[in-house]
């Protein structure tokens, strides 16, 4: 699978969509995806509509992306989770470290607690952390 | 293999590992310090059969070693100390399973050891409770201001920041019944290997609660420095769960090698805290605020962690930690150096575990081989004589070429069978222990020549005679405390086990610096028995041999261990049925050795053939010195016992005259002497002809002939005729005893 990078309508602003797997196999791609188009992007919008599979190596390269942008001061925003991420999200307490809104549906709310890792921190202690 | 056949490979199992139990026990025992690594192989082992035993079902030793198990989980996470009682107590719990693990093997009911085990789990449960709870419990914000201003870390008002009382997880201590501390790090190549974290949380999920999860993000590379194919994560996890630690270590079975693992027992000590933080590379107080933030710890464990610390100032040198360093590079190469060095020495002084390269092979198929390779022997023998009656060089060279393989053969398969003594002896660690607190005596036991080797079945037999030869040593022979002081000796007795090879037998020693054997006392003793013949002298080695018959006994009081002149008798009688003697050294005062003398195999020999009369017989090769003709010049005058042998008087005798009532003729005019060897003594056996070397197979003589002594066993020849298998220690007892009852007629006599 390649990576398409379209512009949306504020400047700057661009959105790939992930579509099938975003496993261990497509990070090398990934990694280079994103160095090669970095200069042009002040936000990155990963669309996740489409997204069937996750494993913890593709959840490790979205910290590492993110940590990436954040050092950068640019915005690497997901949208549109598929529960296959939310759980990855939730269970892993990752839900604080990437920043982004979820949406989940009031069934899916019994299941997703967002209980773990930076969430809970106060905010005093965030930064050391 | 049937069920019946994974039994027995339990059987086998379990009887190894109660062994590495014992001795494990017997070595904290004596070396108490760094018990981890003991500790957790004891546990490993109790974990091993209660394993084995639910597969079939034991349901007892199921239930007894879970008990024993958590005892042993708790003493090895430090919750529990180990003391001399509890050792004590753990043999005994051994010794429990041991004796269920018998009944089961020889299926016997087990009812009558239901007061024991009542007694035992009773006594576990006493031990589980004994210790007090790890931490005390002081208000929280005194701690606060404590840490605040005694801690190290340079920054008081982070700790203060921390144990605010607005960060509500932290504003009361949580109930920590059941809530583990599991600290994971996954290796880089963990990916690769397509091993993930996540399924394994899942688990963790599905049999217990993950109360808090924090995943460490610190060691993710830059993007640009980014291996996509390996693994930078970390994990904090607080689990609540009312399994063991064995479940949670075995839900990181499938990663277990790509992992860094480390689980910290709900009930855990600062000192287990301590370690568990001087483990783990991170920078000290970013692990602990997240620590204290997930609830992992909690404050006040967090200042008996700083307590410790204070007199313990090494779990904070991590290269990462703030505190200042004042440690000289030089020193600190050295130091690194040093410890490698340590480690290295470590590693090659370790035993390598011997089960890697061993197989367990069934012992009725080695006899079976071994049996086979005795008939291809006797085969090879009888091709040997053919080969010779037909004075054909070639077949002469096949045959000769052909023995050389079989005996390379033989000696193999006779190896198999042989196994270390050192076994057997350190088996006597735990009977020396239980007998000196029995008696209150101090013994050092001192194994020597451990890896010395015999027969299998030998080492089986000798169990027996050498546990009451050391029972013997111990209760009779080494003095108490008081008796040695005033003696001039070391307040420790002496008890030195010791092995080694002699001309095809092995001896074995069992020597004592004890009292040693009185020789009046036992002739006293033996005049009142009416043992003793007052026309003649006795030597010191025929006074000392009285206590081996049936009921002799010197001791003054009969404990519950020897004294009752039962059993040396016994040892003697074993002993012989193995073809063994046994010889006693003593002097009063000093001590006594027993020595054990026993062929190394009671299967092959290399022999040597000859004959008598038209009679055949074989003696063992190794015993043989020399051949010599003999000449009516070697006699000396008056003595027809004695030969000059190139100036040097040996003892001689017919065999015919011991095997025959009455001369046989022979046609041979020409006779040889037979020079052996027999525990440093060397005499000749008048022979007719000699026929050299001989491979032999002994056969047992059979039920009929038990009692018949001088022979050890029968051989078939390559013509059919049957040879004796002579056994020179008998043959020589016997000669000696024909010849005092000769002398006691002759001075009657006169």
């Amino acid at each position: 699978m390649d990576f398409q990078l379209e512009p949306t309508t504020v400047k700057g602003e661009y959105k790939v969509s992930i579509g099938g797997n975003f496993t261990i196999y497509l990070l090398e791609k990934w990694k280079k995806f994103i160095l090669e188009n970095i200069q042009s992007i002040d936000t990155l919008i990963l669309d996740l509509k489409h997204l069937k599979e996750i494993d913890s190596a593709g959840i490790q390269a979205l910290l590492i992306t993110k940590n990436y942008f954040r050092r950068l001061k640019k915005n690497f925003i997901l949208i549109h989770h598929p529960a296959c991420i939310i759980s990855h999200l939730d269970l892993f307490g990752l839900v604080g470290f990437m920043e982004d809104k979820i949406s989940i549906s009031k069934k899916d709310k019994e299941i997703y607690k967002f209980s773990y890792g930076i969430k809970k921190l106060p905010k005093v202690l965030k930064k050391w952390i | 293999m049937d069920l019946e056949e994974i039994k027995e490979v339990f059987f086998t199992e379990s009887s190894d590992l109660l062994q590495r139990i014992e001795s494990t026990l017997l070595s904290l025992e004596s070396d108490p310090t760094n018990p981890r690594e003991r500790l957790d192989d004891l546990f490993r082992c109790v974990h091993t059969i209660k394993g084995s035993a639910g597969i079939f079902g034991f349901e007892r030793i199921v239930k007894f070693t879970h008990h024993l198990e958590e005892v042993l989980d708790e003493l090895r996470e430090g919750i529990n100390s180990l003391t001399s009682e509890s050792i004590a107590l753990f043999l005994d719990c051994r010794d429990y399973i041991s004796e269920i693990i018998e009944d089961i093997a020889n299926q016997r009911d087990s009812k009558d050891k239901d007061d024991l085990e009542k007694t035992l789990l009773e006594k576990l449960k006493h031990y589980q409770k004994k210790e007090p709870p790890p931490i005390e419990a002081p208000p929280v914000e005194p701690i606060a201001l404590e840490i605040a201003k005694q801690t190290i870390y340079k920054s008081p008002e982070i700790i203060q920041e921390i144990l605010k009382p607005e960060v509500p997880s932290l504003e009361e201590e949580p109930e920590r019944k059941n809530l583990w501390h599991i600290s994971v790090r996954f290796k880089e190549n963990t990916f690769k290997h397509g091993l993930d974290p996540f399924p394994v949380f899942k688990y963790l999920q599905k049999h217990g609660e993950i109360i808090n999860l924090f995943t460490l993000t610190h060691n993710l590379p830059e993007l640009e420095d980014w291996n996509p194919e390996a693994c930078y994560l970390g994990f904090e996890l607080v689990y609540k769960s009312e399994k063991d630690k064995n479940f949670i270590e075995e839900a990181f079975e499938f990663v277990k090698f790509d992992t860094d693992l480390i689980i910290l027992h709900p009930e855990r000590t600062a000192e287990d805290i301590c370690e568990f933080l001087s483990s783990r590379t991170e920078r000290k107080l970013r692990l602990i605020k997240i620590l204290l933030y997930i609830g992992a710890i909690t404050p006040r464990e967090l200042k008996a962690v700083l307590d410790l610390h204070r007199v313990r100032k090494d779990f904070m040198s991590s290269p990462t930690s703030n505190l200042p360093k004042q440690v000289p590079v030089q020193t600190t190469k050295n130091n690194i150096q040093d410890s490698s060095i340590e480690k290295i020495k470590e590693i090659k002084t370790k035993p390598t575990p011997k089960d890697s390269k061993t197989i367990r092979v069934d012992l009725s198929k080695l006899d079976h081989l071994i049996n086979l390779v005795g008939e291809l022997v006797i085969s090879s023998a009888n091709l040997n004589q053919y080969s010779i009656s037909k004075q054909d060089e070639s077949l002469q060279e096949i045959v000769f070429h052909l023995n050389q393989l079989i005996s390379e053969l033989r000696d193999s398969a006779l190896n198999l069978r042989m196994v270390p003594i050192g076994e057997t002896f350190n088996r006597f660690q735990r009977v020396v222990r239980d007998i000196c607190n029995e008696l209150g005596k101090e013994v050092d036991l001192k194994i020597t020549g451990g890896e010395t080797e015999l027969d299998k079945s030998v080492v089986e037999k000798i169990t027996d005679p050498l546990t009451h030869l050391v029972r013997n040593a111990l209760d009779h022979g080494i003095e108490d405390k008081e008796e040695r002081i005033k003696l001039g000796k070391t307040p420790k007795g002496i008890l030195h086990l010791h092995a080694y090879h002699e001309t095809g037998s092995i001896v074995i020693e069992v020597k004592d610096d004890g009292r040693g054997l009185s020789k009046e006392k036992i002739y006293k003793k033996a005049q009142e028995k009416n043992l003793i013949n007052s026309t003649r002298e006795y030597s010191e080695d025929e006074i000392f041999r009285f206590i081996f018959l049936p009921g002799f006994s010197t001791a003054e009081k009969v404990t519950n261990l020897s004294g009752r002149g039962v059993g040396m008798d016994v040892v003697l009688k074993n002993i012989e049925s193995l073809r063994g003697t046994v010889n006693i050294l003593s002097k009063e005062k000093e001590g006594t050795t027993i020595q054990v003398r026993l062929p190394l195999t009671l299967a092959i020999i290399d022999g040597f053939l000859f004959q008598v009369g038209t009679s055949y017989f074989v003696v063992p090769l190794e015993q043989v010195v020399e051949c010599v003709e003999f000449k009516p010049e070697f006699l000396n005058g008056e003595n027809k016992d004695i030969i000059n042998l190139r100036g040097h008087p040996l003892p001689f005798f017919a065999l015919s005259n011991l095997f025959f009532t009455q001369n046989i003729p022979s046609k041979k005019t020409r006779k040889n002497i037979l020079v052996v060897r027999y525990m440093q003594r060397e005499v000749g056996l008048l022979v007719d002809s000699l026929l050299g070397e001989f491979q032999t197979v002994i056969k047992p003589l059979g039920k009929i002939f038990t009692n018949l002594k001088g022979v050890a066993g029968s051989t078939v020849l390559g013509n059919g005729e049957v040879a004796l298998v002579l056994d020179l220690p008998s043959i020589f007892q016997l000669v000696i005893q024909r010849e005092q009852e000769k002398l006691k007629k002759n001075r009657r006599e006169t």
